[in-house]
């Protein structure tokens, strides 16, 4: 019965990780970061891959993935690895190491990135740079060992050490981007807020101005007025009535006083 | 001032009633008249009912009508002077000062027009004078004071203003200080001069700006 049960696990178990790792339907995401359905991986080299995949993890937030497959996949590997890092919910910046049992030309190890970080390009560029460069170096170190397992064992250290450092310089530029952006917009919002004082204050001057303009101008009519000279009134056709040849009589009397006394004083 | 009058002909003539913001009163009655009439409407007042009214020969008309001698020549030349200087800016008006005594049923709006019609015109310059000529006839005896303008002057002047005047000036004319009563006068018809003038530059522009609208809109028509 035993030999029975030992011969359909060794018989299916390849046959599921063969059938599940497709590229658009890969397996979910093992927790510990490593996908060994064959346990080709030795015990001891899976704990101190998972070791050092968890410090990337817990310390720098890189999230690093082992994917050790039977046969070699159809998708090519970037595009693969892209594939799995964004399935298996990798973060900002990731790792990925690809082994193929038996194929020479495995491992092959990745690396990448979100699209964009949100900082300037030159930044961007030059992180991009930063990171190809450690990954030529994870692979050249790894590639070093003789040994397919030692150089998976390696390359996953290796990549962990790279990603975690370039994770420590990401998170500084960040904090630097937040800053600059930070005082950016602090330099923004002190335009703007400017800009807010210099338009209340003309919405203020401006018809304080006028208004100042119209008083002056209107004083200035005015003494024209009091100080004008020589004006001549319009001719008119005279109204002539009564029979009188050069005025009509006017309508105006006042009284000032009372009759002048026999003392010549006058009474109010 | 000849000459003033001269060219004041070869512009337009306007009618008076377009400017004038008094009533006309009858110097009989004192009925307010709607149109100028050669008669009064109501009590059929005349310029021959004033000759009867004043049988005697009616003094010049100078700046100073005065036989009791309020105004010595000392007063004379202030008061010129301050005339002189209402001049530079009003070439046209005259004033004149008459200080009277007259009985007390004397109407003196009656007889400032009198004055003003029956004093003796001996030249050209005069005739051209007595139009613009602004007369303050002071009762001194009786406590009165009236103004009377020629028919040139007229149209420009409010009563009430002059009136007014009067009224402010009342202190001097009280205490029979007709000279500072007069300086003031001079500065207060200043006044009411500047706006009579402001009134008839505001009426001739606004004919202009009604007439430049009416040619606009024959041409479009």
């Amino acid at each position: 019965m035993r030999l029975l049960i030992l011969f359909f696990v060794s018989f299916l178990s390849p046959l599921v990780g063969r059938e599940s790792f497709e590229l658009g339907n890969l397996p979910p995401a093992p927790n510990s970061g490593v996908y060994d359905p064959e346990q080709w991986l030795t015990a001891q080299a899976r704990v101190e891959i998972e070791e050092s995949m968890s410090r990337a993890r817990l310390k720098w937030k890189t999230q690093v993935f082992l994917v050790v497959l039977p046969e070699r996949p159809e998708a090519d590997g970037d595009v693969l690895a892209r594939a799995i890092a964004e399935g298996w919910g990798a973060g900002r910046l990731w790792g990925v190491a690809i082994h193929v049992v038996g194929d020479p030309e495995f491992p092959a190890f990745y690396a990448g990135r979100k699209d964009s970080f949100g900082w300037p390009e030159s930044k961007e560029n030059e992180f991009t740079a930063d990171l190809n460069e450690a990954l030529a170096d994870v692979t050249g170190r790894a590639m070093r060992e003789g040994d397919h397992r030692l150089q998976v064992q390696t390359g996953i250290h290796e990549l962990s050490g790279e990603l975690g450092y370039l994770g420590i310089m990401m998170s500084r530029i960040d904090r630097l981007h937040d800053k600059a952006r930070g005082e950016g917009v602090k330099v923004y919002r002190k335009k703007q807020s400017n800009a807010r004082f210099i338009k209340r204050l003309l919405l203020v001057l401006v018809p304080l101005a006028l208004l100042v303009v119209g008083i002056v101008i209107s004083r200035i009519r005015k003494k024209r007025k009091e100080t004008r000279v020589d004006f001549y009134f319009p001719e008119t056709s005279p109204r002539r009535r009564f029979r009188a040849p050069w005025s009509g009589g006017g309508d105006v009397i006042v009284k000032f006083g009372s009759r002048i006394q026999k003392d010549g004083s006058r009474k109010g | 001032m000849g000459k003033d009058v001269t060219d004041s002909r070869k512009r337009k003539v306007y009618r008076a009633k377009s400017f004038a913001v008094s009533a006309m009163a009858c110097p009989g009655c004192h009925v307010t008249l709607t149109e100028a009439a050669t008669e009064c409407a109501r009590c059929g007042y005349s310029g021959s009912h004033t000759v009867a009214r004043f049988p005697y020969e009616a003094p010049a008309m100078g700046r100073f009508i005065d036989p009791q001698g309020h105004f010595s020549e000392d007063d004379r030349m202030r008061i010129g002077k301050s005339l002189a200087e209402l001049a530079k800016k009003f070439p046209q008006p005259r004033i004149c000062f008459s200080v009277v005594d007259l009985d007390e049923e004397t109407d003196l709006r009656e007889f400032g027009f009198w004055m003003m019609n029956a004093s003796p015109v001996p030249d050209q310059n005069e005739a051209e004078w007595r139009p613009w000529t602004i007369l303050l006839v002071i009762d001194d005896i009786n406590g009165r004071a009236s103004v009377t303008p020629g028919y040139a002057i007229e149209p420009f002047l409010d009563d009430e203003a002059w009136a007014d005047l009067i009224r402010k000036e009342q202190m001097h004319f009280f205490g029979r200080d007709y000279v500072n009563a007069a300086l003031n006068f001079i500065q207060g018809a200043g006044m009411i001069l500047n706006q009579g003038a402001s009134r008839a530059e505001r009426k001739i522009r606004g004919n202009r700006a009604v007439g430049s609208r009416k040619q606009r809109k024959e041409k479009r028509s």
